[in-house]
């Protein structure tokens, strides 16, 4: 779906073949892991349901969305000097080259919401844009201390910090699912704003559940949740991988009933959004 | 990149005041599309800290809560991606 989309976009630019090639190629294997990701499958599958939207509108943004997210996590891997997947960049490419497809896969993102132009109130478009810069403004901002963080001596105080990059980077990044998809499809800013804090509460469990499962096959760790739950003053004999299960399971609840503190008003969505939770972040996991 | 020697929009004899003047009004309908505001960043996203610290003082009965659990055939880690 998001090769095809991307195809018709460039259709008609004076891109060199070897660009619009490489480009295609850098995104759409990318993008068809991430649509099969299980946090972002399950919020796109249930989120247009809850908001009675339709696929002329959710589509685009939904593309739009994913690709971002495709540029933002291969900018990531770059700037962490991570192993690429062997498969979505061709050996040839030369560093600066790499980056520069991932500011054209950004670019070509964000110009994917001028196709909401002819489905949606332009005020909402607008919204929708504003909405869009700020939050990827705060994902480069989380970035930026995640890239300064140094590895050392954690403690306690520690997970202030690591809380403050999740929730800037990918809290922040989800926010804009959650919010940009509601600022579409209703004038409602009550609903907006719920969303938007929603989002952000989904997106900072997102960054832990992907930090618990990654972080030890990481090759350049910066601030994790694991490295700093080894830093905690607890006086038992279980393993980490245990203190871990157990955190989570006192953690996650204490996160569900965040995000239905934010969704007080609208009380028709409070369960949905408690199941995509459990859903996607308490299935069984072996300890 | 150097831009030294790059014209700037500035220097074009096209955006002098005299053609600013002939810049349309905002119509009725780019009215209702006022600037819009950035949205307040989320305050409601608990202080891992503070859940850190409650587990800490827990962390017994949790712990074995969790092993029980799992024996038991449910689990709490999110699953493998």
């Amino acid at each position: 779906m998001i090769r095809n989309v991307i195809a018709d976009r460039l259709i008609g630019h004076a891109l060199s073949e070897a660009t619009t090639t490489a480009l295609l190629h850098l995104v759409s294997q990318d993008t068809d892991q991430l649509m099969q990701h299980p946090p972002i499958a399950a919020m796109f599958a249930l989120l247009p349901e809850l908001l009675h939207g339709v696929a002329r509108i959710v589509t685009p943004f939904r593309v739009a969305w994913t690709l971002m997210y495709a540029a933002i996590s291969r900018l990531d891997a770059l700037q962490d000097g991570d192993p690429m997947h062997p498969e979505a960049a061709s050996p040839s490419t030369s560093l600066g080259a790499h980056y520069n497809l991932v500011f054209a896969t950004y670019v070509l993102a964000a110009s994917l919401l001028d196709e909401l132009a002819e489905v949606v109130p332009a005020a909402r478009l607008l919204r929708v844009q504003r909405l869009w810069s700020d939050s990827m403004l705060r994902m480069a901002d989380g970035q930026q201390h995640d890239l300064a963080s140094e590895e050392g001596a954690y403690d306690i105080s520690t997970l202030a910090v690591y809380q403050q990059i999740a929730q800037a980077k990918t809290g922040a990044t989800y926010a804009l699912a959650f919010g940009g998809l509601a600022t579409l499809l209703t004038d409602d800013a009550a609903l907006v704003t719920a969303m938007v804090q929603v989002g952000e509460i989904y997106g900072t469990l997102v960054q832990y559940s992907d930090d618990l499962h990654d972080a030890r096959t990481q090759p350049n760790q910066t601030v994790t949740l694991p490295a700093v739950l080894r830093c905690l003053p607890l006086a038992t004999t279980h393993s980490l991988t245990q203190i871990e299960a157990a955190f989570w399971a006192y953690l996650l609840p204490i996160y569900q009933q965040a995000a239905a503190t934010a969704l007080a008003a609208f009380p028709e969505l409070q369960t949905p959004i408690a199941r995509l939770f459990t859903d996607v972040f308490a299935a069984p996991d072996p300890v | 990149m150097d831009t030294r020697s790059v014209p700037t929009p500035l220097d074009s004899p096209s955006l002098d005041a005299s053609a600013l003047a002939h810049v349309p009004d905002v119509d009725e309908a780019g009215a209702a599309c006022q600037r819009p505001k950035t949205l307040p960043v989320s305050s409601l996203v608990p202080a891992l800290t503070l859940i850190a610290l409650n587990f800490v003082t827990k962390e017994f009965s949790l712990i074995d809560m969790v092993i029980d659990s799992i024996s038991a055939g449910g689990g709490h880690r999110p699953k493998a991606q």
